[in-house]
């Protein structure tokens, strides 16, 4: 039994939710169709997808295309694929995935606003800074390149602001192109991308092996950080294990395919702490300090140099399925670990036909039922996707932002010792904001979102509809400029009118085709006509209905 | 490193205790309700304080000599004062436990296998405690550590933030000052969205059906909007609204706070040092001493409080440090560690043990000396003696553990 408040009466959605007879504990079994799911409706199904794809909910022109017309609905999809809006949600799951999308203000962040950058604001130069690694990802997939580039890319991704700080040239504007070190290091995309080696470090005893291992996970979804490993009794580690690592089996089991590769990124300084820059650039590479290092090997496969490896990876297996886990786990709102691998059997083909392209990836995913499913669905394998997808605060930033046009940003004027803060967004902030608490990963301790709700991410929604819906009743109502209410002035109070409104906000917000006489409609109204009662004041009632309407469980769950 | 700012009563609004609901429920007479979980992340060189090896070839241990505070004989570097402080004034509640096998040279890892007893699904033990002491609380679980672990708990725990975020995201006049314009419902318009988003996520429901993690979706949030609604009721006049406390990165403080004030039953607290140290093993003199005024000032806030008696405090860290110095004068990793029990119902002693060459020694667990034929500690031994001294059912929580009966007392 759920714990009952200690303020007052106990909750409406908790006694409505007992009294539906759901607990935790509810049926788990698979259902008799559970190969074939029950799906959401086209409208729904597209929102669902402008939101895995975009970040954002579909305009209501596409809604109400597909509304009258659901076989516009792939067509929708199709073209949010081949549309460069995808690159922002490209950008977060790599930044996700690579752990390169965590706090920017101490380390292994904390890049100082000097030289060439000391008249920015330190949060702009650390946000570059992190975000060029994503980048080269976003970058591969909009141009249509085969994902295979992530390892194999002859150049890096900057602007003006990285191109200061790791010592690059970039053209024209200054803004993200593909740049090149002249200094003599090769290039091969991520595995020689220099902020991800100043992400994830290694001490001269390390040698490398973090590297590797992170390389490892990211790259080939091969995860050493969790094998159950078990230390055995009785190994003796009094040298740093150097021993144990060649003769005893549980330590060669690992080692012997992390080290080998670890070679290859033995030229990268080890630890870098950007705090302490007083110059730019940072110098990351350093060829000596490769000396001692064994030849480089891939699961037994001689590479010659890292260029080298980056092809080998490439033309390995276990890329292109990690490839497909990954982004299959982001479109469905899962843990990439726990996709099934009869679900990558099922996308690889897709994937590598296609010469391993993301979009049409992203596209037949996309558009499958199970991508679709209103609840879980099982394969004897595991689960292939949940029913109700929880929007993690990069999304739910987008969204009300797309929605209100509202932005809950600060100005932290503080310097914290490295240059002023400045300029800051505070939903999807760690820093100073709010991603954690809105269950957010932070890319250092916590890797993966949270997947369901809990009371301070309703806080957060609480604060931003708050604002946004005081935003949105000026902005519409009183200057007319449409975000939401498009069908209302600040005069109107016809009921009829009202719920004509109503059914379109249902529709914007929430991808819901409903009547206005509707149960959905109705809830609102009975919000709007009370304020509208208490007030005498449309606008005060249009805020306090859309105030509700914003902090919707169909915003959070979509 | 956060700073020394000593708990104030008169921010703990203790008057209000009483209309917060009370005493706690005690679960067992003689234990203890509230729960710190107090996480020293990076590997801590146990030889410093808890198993030093003088003389042995096998180990480098920092120069010093041995030290009895009560039943606890610990090693002295005399690099160290605030921490035989420490033990001084609290030496009669301590269990120092040694040879705790963590199986994993990875940090990540083992901090799971510490906080949890090894499971890859389970909340840690302070979530545990939470879940089974203080569903009443606004938040059970209180978390000031970005390593505690709430697996499938995520309703009933809540983050303070880097920044104190929370208290700002509930109390306004805290927030960073932003041009947008709030809204503040009155208590009759919370009440009717409340109503809305209630009847919403049952519509939810209804049209997505409530099979597999929808309804533990649901579930958790219709528990959420109940909680979130607790926390907003409960912040005026609370450590939530304290200006002095939200601008002092005082964990210790916060915790304190958060358990004398009804908010949580359990608290985790990350210590703010660096302890890994693959090189300069001397910083883990200053990281002991740093630490240890951090726990004299916990201490010191729950007795004002009142609650030190109601209060278990687990100090751990998820790995120890190399038997010798590496060639950077630091220690590798090593899959060896030690915790401090503390609290009310613990037997004061040093159990657990290791042999010369740092590895673990098994022990018997009724005398906690060591024994050939007794057990190789683990780490959800450790969390089950925490939850067996609670008045909780060890065997129900740690199916797999054997409680260290030598430190109950």
């Amino acid at each position: 039994m759920l714990p009952l408040s200690r303020f007052g009466s106990a909750r409406p959605a908790l006694v409505l939710f007992l009294a539906l007879g759901c607990n935790k504990e509810a049926d788990k079994a698979p259902s008799a169709a559970a190969s074939a799911p029950n799906t959401l409706s086209p409208t729904q199904h597209l929102s669902r997808a402008s939101i895995a794809l975009r970040g954002v909910r579909p305009s209501l022109d596409d809604l109400e295309k597909v509304r009258d017309n659901p076989a516009a609905l792939d067509g929708l999809i199709d073209g949010y694929v081949a549309s460069d809006d995808i690159g922002p949600a490209i950008r977060h799951m790599h930044g996700e995935w690579l752990l390169t999308d965590m706090f920017l203000i101490y380390y292994p962040t904390g890049f100082p606003a000097i030289d060439g950058l000391s008249d920015m604001d330190a949060h702009a130069v650390n946000q570059a800074a992190t975000e060029g690694t994503a980048r080269l990802a976003e970058h591969i997939v909009l141009e249509d390149r085969p994902y295979t580039e992530l390892v194999t890319a002859d150049y890096v991704m900057a602007n003006h602001i990285t191109a200061e700080i790791w010592g690059l040239e970039v053209s024209g504007d200054g803004d993200w192109q593909e740049a090149r070190f002249d200094d003599g290091r090769l290039h091969a995309g991520l595995l020689t991308d220099p902020f991800f080696f100043v992400r994830h470090p290694s001490t001269d005893t390390n040698r490398q092996r973090e590297r590797s291992s992170h390389m490892a996970r990211a790259v080939w979804c091969h995860d050493y950080l969790r094998r159950e490993v078990r230390v055995p009794e009785g190994v003796d580690l009094t040298d740093g294990g150097d021993a144990a690592i060649v003769d005893n089996p549980v330590c060669v089991n690992c080692h012997n395919t992390l080290d080998p590769m670890a070679g290859a990124f033995a030229e990268n300084v080890g630890v870098i702490a950007p705090q302490y820059t007083r110059s730019y650039p940072i110098e990351t590479w350093d060829p000596s300090l490769a000396d001692d290092y064994d030849p480089i090997l891939f699961y037994g496969v001689p590479a010659h140099d890292v260029v080298d490896l980056g092809q080998i990876i490439a033309a390995d297996s276990r890329f292109s399925r990690c490839a497909v886990r990954r982004h299959y786990g982001q479109m469905m709102a899962m843990d990439a670990k726990a996709v099934p691998d009869s679900v990558v059997d099922d996308y690889l083909t897709t994937f590598q036909d296609e010469g391993t392209r993301v979009r049409p990836l992203l596209a037949a995913i996309a558009k499958s039922d199970a991508f679709a499913a209103t609840g879980p669905v099982e394969r004897a394998d595991g689960v292939a996707a949940e029913g109700l997808r929880r929007a993690t605060p990069w999304h739910l930033q987008r969204i009300m932002e797309d929605l209100t046009g509202f932005r809950w940003e600060t100005d932290v004027d503080f310097n914290i010792g490295y240059g002023r803060i400045g300029e800051v967004e505070l939903t999807d902030n760690i820093s100073w904001g709010f991603r954690v608490h809105a269950g957010g990963a932070d890319g250092f301790d916590i890797w993966d979102p949270m997947r369901t709700a809990n009371p301070t991410t309703l806080l957060v929604m609480r604060e931003v509809a708050g604002m946004a819906a005081k935003q949105v009743v000026a902005a519409d109502l009183v200057d007319g400029q449409g975000h939401l209410l498009t069908r209302v002035s600040a005069e109107t109070t016809d009921e009829t009118d009202v719920r004509d409104q109503l059914v379109e906000l249902h529709l914007r917000l929430y991808g819901e085709v409903v009547a206005a006489d509707s149960a959905p409609v109705t809830a609102s109204w009975t919000l709007f006509s009370g304020e509208l009662d208490r007030s005498g004041s449309a606008t005060d009632a249009w805020e306090l209905t859309l105030f509700a309407m914003l902090q919707d469980p169909h915003l959070l769950f979509y | 490193m956060t700073s020394r700012r000593n708990f104030m009563l008169g921010s703990l609004g203790l008057g209000g205790l009483a209309a917060f609901g009370g005493l706690p429920r005690l679960a067992h007479a003689s234990g203890a309700s509230r729960l710190i979980v107090y996480f020293a992340y990076g590997g801590w060189d146990t030889t410093y304080l808890f198993d030093p090896k003088p003389g042995s070839p096998d180990v480098d241990t920092a120069d010093g000599d041995w030290v009895t505070h009560g039943d606890l004989r610990l090693w002295d570097t005399g690099l160290m004062p605030r921490t035989h402080d420490f033990f001084a004034e609290w030496a009669d509640r301590i269990a120092v436990i040694n040879g705790i096998s963590v199986n994993s040279l990875v940090h990540e890892e083992c901090a799971r296998r510490v906080l949890t007893g090894a499971s890859k699904t389970q909340a840690d033990v302070a979530s545990v405690a939470a879940a089974a002491l203080g569903p009443h609380r606004p938040v059970p679980y209180f978390t000031l550590g970005a390593n505690a672990r709430s697996f499938g708990q995520e309703a009933q725990a809540a983050t303070l933030g880097i920044a104190n975020q929370l208290q700002s995201l509930v109390v306004p006049e805290l927030a960073w000052p932003t041009a947008a314009e709030r809204f503040a419902p009155s208590t009759a318009q919370d009440d009717a969205v409340a109503a809305y988003l209630s009847g919403r996520a049952n519509q939810l429901g209804a049209d997505r059906g409530l099979r597999g993690s929808n309804a533990t979706r649901l579930a958790d949030y219709a528990e959420s909007l109940d909680r979130a609604e607790q926390i907003r009721q409960f912040a005026p006049g609370s450590f939530l609204e304290d200006w002095s406390l939200y601008n002092s990165y005082d964990s210790v403080s916060h915790a304190a706070a958060a358990l004398a004030e009804d908010f949580s039953q359990a608290v985790f607290i990350s210590d703010q040092g660096f302890w890994d140290t693959h090189g300069g093993n001397r910083q883990q003199a200053s990281l002991f001493n740093d630490m240890s005024g951090n726990l004299s000032s916990l201490f010191e806030a729950l007795t004002l409080a009142g609650i030190v008696d109601d209060t278990m405090v687990l100090v751990v860290s998820e790995m120890g440090r190399a038997p010798l110095i590496n060639a950077t004068n630091g220690k590798d990793h090593w899959p060896y560690t030690s915790a401090m029990v503390i609290g009310p119902g613990v037997r004061p002693g040093v159990y657990g043990s290791t042999d010369d060459s740092l590895r673990q020694q098994r022990i018997d667990l009724h005398s906690g000396g060591q024994s050939d034929s007794g057990h190789a500690l683990q780490t959800r031994d450790v969390l089950a003696t925490v939850v067996e001294l609670m008045g909780l059912d060890a065997a129900e929580h740690y199916p797999d553990a054997e409680v260290i009966h030598a430190a109950v007392g």
